[in-house]
């Protein structure tokens, strides 16, 4: 069966997928093997995935297979194949965070977040390395894009298995900038949900109050496809809003020209000068198609932001690895380790201080936010770096920090061959909104094409 | 020197002395960059001025929307 005209299986999006499935174009089973075989081909050389579940896949794709013959289909996402960072728990699989402090732990249930993709019918492929602990001890993955350089992190087999046509959708984390900042540098479209939108029950936890599921796919259609599906309350995580859950695809279609706030100050101003000629470039573009852009300025409380977000993290930090730490210490990496002993030593006073300017600052922004759709900076200050390094996170933090949700779009790929991305920020759960933005500027700036691997 | 340099000064002593004391003097001399830092921004939320009513922020909570 053909999915389109000349489409390889492997290039297709989740929403192109899905529809393929439903209208019979495509069989489940022959997608998954489509996607397995191209992990068969390339990981060697990506080095994207901790554990393939090819045992698991297959019969899940069988059984869809079998349902969609039927006309049965369990959810918008039937038969399509997902993946997620190795911090995610997936039922008897072994999720081990890139640690050898976890070596050989098999979780019994699935995040909150799996269990609702499973239950529109997607199929887990596997789990897709992480940084140790989603902090700064590298993951082997390379970026698809470059092989010498980073695809960023924490989230790092997260960016590159989509970027590299092995999964169509993946989910990773964001704490600082551990989704949003490798998204771009694969080139993709993602996604960080406002803070309690998305359920972290099941994600092996760095910062309880900080911690955010990320999504990563090519296409912003497909962040909506999957934000329906994974968000709303959760009653097993006390962190989870109650606020209903809207139709986000239904808001890619009311998508126009949206008013931004450009934040130069601070961000523009520390960008790299190939990021700041592709960031003006995208810009012109998106004002020529009619977007109204405003310079925006930051709040009082924004030049303590970061400093705020690193002592909650890290203090947390400490705080989350209190039991495991001091009988495994040697386990840990160098990286962990001295997160882990330094916020060890923050005094509590000033962690909860840290909490108040968080309050401060989120009320501050929503001020600005008042003024424009979304706010936009450049994703990332450079390009990814070669290396092993994962990239500064120093764009994203604010908005971590803040809980707003953020997204990235691809905005160009210059001659480096590395692509760039924009950020757009947004008010408190307006997900939608966000969405639609970042649809408009896409259908503006055009998908970034497959990395040649 | 600023009250910020000083207390950032102030915390990296405190932070030093209280690493030493728990992870003994080498580990402690290890984490000295991570150290700065942490003092720098410790120092940097210590010397923000917030309304005492200002209460802290754990999860987006109704009426904050």
């Amino acid at each position: 069966m053909s999915a389109a005209p000349g489409a390889t299986l492997h290039e297709l999006t989740a929403s192109e997928a899905a529809a393929a499935i439903r209208e019979k174009r495509c069989s489940p089973v022959d997608l998954a093997e489509a996607l397995l075989a191209r992990i068969d081909a390339l990981d060697s050389r990506v080095k994207a995935w901790a554990l393939v579940d090819r045992d698991g896949a297959r019969a899940e794709a069988r059984r869809c297979a079998e349902e969609a013959a039927r006309g049965t289909f369990r959810g918008p996402l039937h038969g399509v194949p997902f993946a997620v960072k190795d911090i995610f728990y997936g039922a008897g699989l072994r999720t081990e965070a890139g640690s050898r402090v976890l070596a050989g732990f098999v979780p019994a249930y699935d995040a909150t977040t799996v269990a609702r993709l499973k239950g529109a019918g997607a199929i887990l492929l596997g789990k897709l390395h992480t940084t140790e602990f989603a902090t700064f001890d590298p993951a082997p993955t390379r970026n698809p894009w470059n092989l010498d350089h980073t695809p960023g992190g924490s989230s790092s087999g997260s960016g590159a298995a989509v970027a590299a046509r092995m999964v169509p959708i993946a989910l990773g984390s964001q704490t600082a900038g551990s989704a949003i900042r490798p998204a771009s540098y694969c080139g993709l479209a993602g996604l960080k949900p406002t803070f309690g939108r998305v359920s972290v029950r099941g994600v092996i936890p760095l910062s309880w109050t900080q911690d955010h599921v990320g999504l990563m796919a090519r296409s912003v259609e497909d962040l909506a496809l999957v934000l329906r599906v994974i968000a709303g309350r959760d009653p097993s995580d006390p962190s989870t809003a109650a606020d209903p859950v809207p139709d986000y695809s239904a808001a890619l279609a009311q998508r126009r020209a949206p008013r931004v706030g450009l934040l130069r100050e601070f961000f523009l101003e520390r960008c790299d000068a190939e990021v700041a000629r592709v960031t003006r470039e995208a810009i012109g573009r998106l004002t020529g198609a009619g977007a109204v852009v405003e310079e925006a300025k930051l709040p009082p409380s924004f030049g303590v932001a970061h400093a705020a977000g690193w002592t909650i993290t890290r203090a947390e930090t400490a705080a989350c690895h209190a039991e495991l730490y001091p009988g495994k210490a040697d386990l840990y990496g160098p990286a962990i380790r001295g997160i882990i002993e330094t916020g060890s030593l923050i005094p509590g006073d000033l962690y909860l201080k840290a909490l108040r300017i968080r309050r401060r600052f989120r009320r501050e922004l929503a001020v600005i936010l008042g003024r424009f759709n979304v706010l936009m900076t450049p994703t990332t200050p450079t390009p990814a770096p070669a290396g092993m390094a994962t990239g500064d996170p120093v764009f994203q933090m604010p908005w971590s920090v803040s809980g707003l949700p953020t997204a990235t779009v691809p905005c160009g790929l210059p001659a480096s061959g590395l692509p760039l991305g924009l950020q757009l920020i947004a008010g408190p759960f307006a997900e939608a909104p966000l969405l639609a933005a970042a649809a408009w500027c896409e259908e503006v700036l055009g998908r970034a094409s497959s990395p040649a691997l | 020197m600023s009250d910020r340099e000083a207390r950032r000064t102030a915390f990296l002593e405190s932070l030093h002395a209280e690493a030493v004391r728990r992870f003994g003097p080498a580990r402690a001399e290890a984490l000295g960059p991570m150290i700065e830092v942490t003092a720098g921004h410790l120092a940097e939320v210590a010397s923000f001025p917030l309304d005492r009513e200002e209460g802290p922020a754990f999860y987006t909570g109704p009426g904050e929307r």
